[in-house]
């Protein structure tokens, strides 16, 4: 959508007729409403006027100072990724990292059978990993997207229809950085001689990007 | 287009329509947070939580909408059993546990063992794990969800 330019010199001159002025301010009047309406129901609306409809930011070049009984929603770049939504609460407390990375696809080439993965962050660009495996080749899970720097966190359990003594769940080992500098695997081990699991699992893996 | 979105504290919460949603500040323990109101009015759902722990430490924070803390990390060499203190929060929902032999690849144990959590207390509870073998050496990861 194009605009009429905004003009701030109307009217230009003091001495200005309304007749004169009447023209532009109209315009001036018209942008404004046309540009409040990009995010906004018009103010003219008969029953909601002026609420949002969306709201887009802006990206800012650092924290944004907040005061008391107020919080602050803004967006700035992470480094080496993208745009992101920052949250600060009152008396400049420390920015928390609302949304972080992006969500995407996840690679169809995996190696091991009846994988299924799935990635979601929480606040704090910490990353969680989860989903399901069946049997893991070279008893070792990948984490894809590999951008962990960090796993805090792994958690499991069976998923078994017949439980019984020999079903129980899997220890772990994390393997060495790969050399990227990134954790991109977990080993699951259920028994002497690193024995893959037989039964299906449920895996969380939780790890910090930063 | 914004530059930033301040929200100051609300009173009560906003009304939605059958169309509308709201996101609005409201003041909980004396911290103004962010507020989701589907439609409806329906319930509002409280969207964020004072503090956060994120590191690169073995014990880290975060929060999920509601609010819930969750809450991982590691416990190295713990005893048996060991009590371990989430903080913050008041409440564990779920905690689940998983052993970590460390350097497992290179030093097979030669029997099994599991680790649970017991004596669940506010946000406390136990390690225990099973004593087949001494291991020389055992990690604990915990995975927690937890009331604010």
């Amino acid at each position: 959508m194009t605009y009429i330019p905004y003009d701030p010199n109307v009217p230009e001159f003091v001495s200005d007729s309304l007749e004169e002025s009447q023209p532009e301010l109209l315009n001036n009047f018209l942008t404004l409403y046309d540009i409040f309406r990009r995010n906004h129901t018009p103010i003219d609306d008969p029953n909601v006027p002026g609420n949002h409809t969306n709201i887009q930011l802006k990206e800012q070049l650092g924290a944004i100072q907040t005061d008391g009984s107020e919080i602050n929603l803004y967006q700035k770049k992470i480094e080496s990724s993208t745009n992101q939504l920052f949250l600060r609460h009152q008396g400049n407390a420390a920015e928390i990292p609302y949304t972080c990375y992006q969500i995407y696809g996840l690679t169809p080439d995996n190696p091991n059978k009846g994988q299924r993965s799935y990635f979601t962050f929480l606040p704090g660009k910490i990353l969680m990993y989860f989903g399901l495996f069946e049997t893991l080749k070279d008893n070792e899970l990948t984490l894809f997207p590999p951008i962990a720097k960090k796993i805090i966190s792994v958690s499991c359990g069976l998923k078994t229809s017949s439980p019984s003594s020999s079903t129980f769940k899997a220890r772990v080992s994390i393997p060495a950085v790969n050399p990227s500098g990134f954790f991109d695997k977990v080993l699951f081990l259920r028994s002497i001689g690193l024995k893959t699991p037989s039964d299906p699992q449920f895996y969380i893996v939780l790890a910090n990007i930063d | 287009m914004h530059s930033f979105l301040t929200l100051r504290s609300q009173s009560v919460d906003p009304a939605t329509s059958a169309t509308q949603c709201a996101l609005y500040a409201k003041t909980v323990n004396s911290v103004p947070e962010l507020f989701f109101r589907p439609n409806n009015s329906q319930t509002p759902i409280q969207m964020t939580y004072p503090t956060i722990k994120s590191d690169l430490s073995d014990t880290q924070y975060s929060f999920i909408a509601g609010p819930m803390i969750v809450y991982a990390g590691k416990i190295t060499n713990p005893t048996n059993p060991q009590n371990v203190v989430l903080s913050p929060g008041s409440q564990l929902l779920f905690v689940d546990l998983v052993v970590s032999l460390v350097d497992e690849k290179n030093a097979i144990p030669t029997s099994l063992y599991e680790a649970a959590a017991i004596n669940m207390s506010g946000t406390s509870f136990d390690i225990k794990y099973q004593t087949v073998i001494t291991p020389s050496s055992i990690n604990v990861y915990y995975f927690a969800v937890g009331l604010v």
